[in-house]
C-alpha cells in the first residue's frame, strides 16, 4: 500500500480499541465491522488491484503467445496439421499434429527454439512455453497428452 | 537426489543397460530405449546442475526445463527437449490395432532411434554436460572405459566364485 503523510484529521484505525465497532454507509448500504476488518478490507482492495493488473498481463501475453504461435503454424502449413494451447498450472502447452506419420527433425528443432524464444523475451515474462509434436493421430492420441474437455 | 555421485552412477548404469540389452534390441523395444536414453540425460542434467547450479537440484520437469532454457545452458536444452518429447511419446502415444494411427514404431523408426537419439542427442547431452562438469572436476568423464582383463589371469574357480 502506498505511504502517504499523515494529516492531523485522519482517523487511524490501528490505534482504535480493537473491539470498537465502525459504521460505514455507502449508497444506503451500512456496514458494521472492527478497526481490524476495515483494516483487512483495505489490504484486500489493494491485492485486488494487483491481481487484476496480472490476470490482465497475462492475458495480453496469452494474446502475443496465440499470435506467435498461430503464424508459426502458418509457415508450416505442409507439414502442421492442427495445433493446440492448453494452458495449464505450470505451463503453456503447445501441441501440434504433424500431417505425416514419421519423426521431422527441422520440427523438432524449430520446436525447440520456440521454447527459447519465448522464455528468453521479456514480453512473455509470465509465460513457460512446453511444446510436443505428434505424428498424424486420431483424437485419443491427442487426449493422451492434452484434456479436449479443458 | 542426495549427492553428484548417486546421479552420475545412475547415468552409468542407464548406459550399461542402453549398451548391453536395449540398443541390440532396438527394433523389438524403440520405446524403451529413447525412454532410457532420455532418463539417462536427466541425470547426466542433474550431476551437472549439483556442481554448477546454486539450488543443486531441480525437483520436477517443469523446474528443470526453466533452468535449461535460460541463457547458460540452452545449448543443452537443444539437445535435451528431443528426448524428453520422444520418450514422453513413447509412454503416451497409444498405439490401437487395426487403426490407421501412427504408433511410437512407425514415428520414430526403431532404425533411426540409434543415430537419432543416442549417437545424436544423447552423446551431445553427455558432451556438453561433462565440459560443465570439468570447470571444477577437470578430469571427469560420465562413462568409464570398460574394464579390461588380461589374458594371462587365472580363471576363478566355480566354487571360489559362489564364495564357498
Amino acid at each position: 500500500m502506498a505511504k502517504m503523510p499523515l494529516k492531523t484529521n485522519v482517523i487511524r484505525l490501528g490505534h482504535l480499541d480493537p473491539k470498537a465497532q465502525l459504521l460505514v454507509e455507502r449508497d444506503g448500504d451500512r456496514v458494521v465491522m472492527t478497526p481490524d476488518e476495515a483494516i483487512d478490507a483495505c489490504l484486500s482492495r489493494d491485492q485486488s488491484k494487483d491481481l487484476i493488473a496480472r490476470r490482465d498481463l497475462f492475458e495480453r501475453q496469452m494474446r502475443m503467445l496465440t499470435a506467435k504461435l498461430g503464424q508459426w503454424i502458418d509457415e508450416r502449413r505442409a507439414k502442421v496439421f492442427e495445433g493446440y494451447l492448453q494452458t495449464r498450472l505450470d505451463c503453456q502447452m503447445f501441441l501440434i499434429v504433424l500431417k505425416g506419420d514419421e519423426y521431422d527433425p527441422a520440427i523438432e528443432k524449430s520446436l525447440t527454439e520456440l521454447t527459447i524464444d519465448v522464455a528468453s523475451d521479456p514480453a512473455f515474462s509470465m509465460l513457460r512455453l512446453d511444446v510436443q509434436a505428434l505424428p498424424k493421430c486420431d483424437t485419443d492420441d491427442v487426449k493422451s497428452f492434452i484434456d479436449l474437455d479443458d | 537426489m542426495a549427492s553428484f555421485n548417486a546421479h552420475v552412477e545412475l547415468v552409468r548404469q542407464n548406459t550399461s543397460l542402453l549398451d548391453g540389452m536395449l540398443i541390440p534390441a532396438v527394433q523389438q523395444h524403440p520405446d524403451w530405449v529413447v525412454t532410457v536414453a532420455f532418463y539417462t540425460a536427466l541425470h547426466m542434467v542433474e550431476a551437472m546442475l549439483f556442481d554448477d547450479f546454486p539450488d543443486k537440484h531441480t525437483s520436477h520437469h517443469s523446474e528443470r526445463h526453466n533452468v535449461l532454457q535460460g541463457a547458460r545452458y540452452s545449448h543443452i536444452w537443444y539437445d535435451y527437449r528431443p528426448l524428453y518429447a520422444q520418450s514422453r511419446l513413447a509412454r503416451y502415444l497409444q498405439t490401437a490395432a487395426g487403426k490407421d494411427i501412427a504408433s511410437f514404431a512407425s514415428y520414430s523408426r526403431p532404425n533411426t532411434i540409434v543415430p537419432n537419439f543416442i549417437d545424436g542427442h544423447l552423446a551431445k547431452v553427455r558432451q556438453e554436460t561433462e565440459q560443465v562438469i570439468r570447470q571444477s572436476r577437470p578430469t571427469f568423464t560420465f562413462i568409464l572405459p570398460a574394464a579390461t582383463v588380461p589374458p594371462s589371469s587365472p580363471a576363478i574357480p566355480p566354487s571360489a566364485a559362489a564364495g564357498s
